[in-house]
């Protein structure tokens, strides 16, 4: 079996619509999660069906998670690295 | 070749000129017509010897065995296709046509193509061990895995010097500068080196580091990537719990490692360009995200703009009113619950904003309504709102009673009692026992006993 990415739990968009996910939470997703949740968010938030506060805090969830994802991607020029030396 | 010439060389009478000869020229010319039609495609088997490899590149040898040998010449064009290093001492199978060289008028043969021999037997080998994987399962299409949309960390299985993962990580590094790669290294050619591969994959699965593992060698001939098809790395292939990318060799070669692994990929590089996502794909697609949000958030302040516009204006015109009903409902909420007075008051504020919306509208639409007209509306518009509010107010108000009545103390007034024991009440003979203490709660007080009988008979049972 393919094993998951990353070892952070799956949090889906009623969680975060309900305002049960904290920022740090979020900072620990894998990128494909963090990708998948940022898309179901913006599209709540587009449908414009959320109570306004609801929609403020998907708004300020998905702003994080756009923020953890451009991190994802950053960082410096990697160099090749030895199992062997991984230990 | 005219017919002359060939009647000539076989010396025909009836020429009648006496014996005609041949130029040399002509002989060779002969020979290699004979030799054309006689044999356009020669195949045949020995041993390399005497070889010379031209300034050209072309090839000049020659082909034996015990009793004889042939001389051959490869051009340089067929020479850079084998997938060997022709050496002397090598046994080869060979195609060709055979000619005349007529500058030396040396019988050779041009050779078209030419296998090392024992591949054949390679190839046979190739096919059975295939075929009996196959049917063992280790290609098995349903155990395919997708690989992750973005590995934590690539490793790859290969060796550590030569152009194979420097050109991998190259591509790597071009697509995702910041992914960690990790190499297992290991032999892949040569006595011992299907362990090696086999040992190199283990290791790499087992250390959790990855989540995807390439294993890669550059292209070679069936000999040279002979390890990618022992047994003993499709075996490890197999068994890896992480997703496995085939890089093996070029287009053309096909190895058994091909077949095990989860994907095949033409060449080492494929491979690396399919192990990672490209960086500037991902940040284009969450930049899009970002300004759908961003888009998103410019339609959502209008909307909370316009609710607190509503806000402000609703209180603003309807204080009077609201402080009044509030007033009214106040005296009925001691007793009521699950009616709430904010509510009235919503319903209340949402007919009056109605009522003043229909009023504008009335105002803009008539020339003929003055303002005083509007001014008399609107106090119609305020008492109509009073008397709803009043009328709201009384209904709450016989609620209120209503729900009075229903409670205990209302109920004991009216000459009924309530029995408990410990805590309970008591509904049935069955609550209780001989001896248990009982609560007799009334009117004005509780009453405190024991239970000395229990009898079966109601008092108000038809017989």
């Amino acid at each position: 079996m393919a094993k998951t990415v990353g070892t952070s739990k799956e949090v889906s968009l009623e969680s975060v619509l309900a305002g049960e996910v904290t920022d740090e939470q979020l900072k620990g997703l894998s990128f494909e999660q963090s990708l998948k949740l940022l898309e179901q968010v913006v599209a709540a938030v587009e449908n414009g069906s959320l109570p306004l506060d609801g929609a403020i805090g998907a708004y300020e969830k998905g702003s994080v998670l756009v923020q953890h994802l451009r991190k994802l991607l950053s960082g410096a020029e990697e160099k090749l690295r030895m199992l062997s030396e991984a230990g | 070749m005219d017919s002359s010439i060939k009647k000539r060389a076989s010396g025909d009478p009836s020429s009648g000129d006496g014996p005609d000869y041949l130029s040399v020229t002509q002989v060779a010319r002969l020979f290699n017509d004979i030799l054309e039609t006689s044999f356009p495609q020669l195949l045949f088997k020995g041993e390399i010897s005497q070889l010379t490899v031209a300034q050209s590149g072309h090839l000049y040898f020659t082909v034996k065995d015990e009793g004889a040998q042939v001389s051959c010449v490869m051009w340089a064009g067929t020479a850079r296709t084998l997938r060997f290093k022709p050496a002397a001492g090598m046994a080869v199978r060979c195609h060709g046509r055979p000619n005349v060289y007529p500058q030396t008028g040396r019988l050779q043969v041009v050779v078209s193509r030419m296998t090392e021999d024992g591949e054949g037997d390679l190839q046979r080998k190739f096919l059975e061990l295939k075929a009996r994987l196959e049917r063992d399962g280790f290609f098995a299409p349903e155990r395919k895995r997708p690989l992750p949309f973005m590995p934590r960390a690539v490793g790859i299985v290969t060796s550590k010097t030569g152009a194979v993962i420097h050109d991998m990580m190259v591509k790597i590094r071009e697509r995702f500068p910041s992914m960690v790669v990790y190499l297992s290294e290991t032999r892949v050619q040569g006595e011992g080196a299907a362990a090696e591969i086999s040992e190199a994959l283990r290791k790499l699965d087992a250390s959790d580091l990855v989540d995807v593992i390439i294993v890669a060698r550059g292209g070679g001939s069936l000999e040279d990537l002979w390890a990618f098809n022992e047994e003993e790395v499709v075996k490890a292939v197999f068994a890896c719990r992480t997703p496995v990318i085939s890089g093996v060799g070029h287009e053309v070669d096909t190895t058994l490692c091909d077949f095990a692994a989860d994907v095949r990929a033409p060449t080492p590089t494929a491979a690396a360009e399919m192990a990672v996502p490209k960086v500037s794909d991902l940040l284009v697609r969450v930049a899009e995200l970002e300004r759908r949000l961003r888009d998103s958030d410019r339609w959502l302040q209008p909307r909370a703009q316009r609710v607190d516009e509503l806000a402000g204006r609703l209180s603003a015109r309807v204080g009077g009113v609201l402080a009044e009903a509030r007033l009214h409902v106040k005296s009925a909420e001691s007793s009521l619950v699950r009616i709430r007075p904010d509510r009235v008051i919503e319903m209340v504020s949402a007919k009056v904003q109605g009522l003043r919306d229909r009023l504008l509208q009335a105002g803009r639409s008539s020339a003929q309504l003055n303002a005083r007209g509007v001014d008399t509306l609107a106090t119609r518009l305020s008492s109509a709102s009073r008397r709803r509010v009043e009328t709201l107010a009384a209904t709450i108000g016989h609620l209120g009673l209503r729900l009075e009545s229903l409670s205990p103390q209302r109920v004991l007034e009216r000459g009924y009692s309530i029995v408990s024991t410990e805590g309970r009440h008591v509904r049935s003979i069955g609550d209780v026992a001989v001896g248990a203490p009982l609560e007799v709660a009334v009117a004005d007080g509780v009453i405190s006993g024991k239970v000395q009988e229990i009898s079966k008979e109601s008092k108000w049972q038809k017989q």
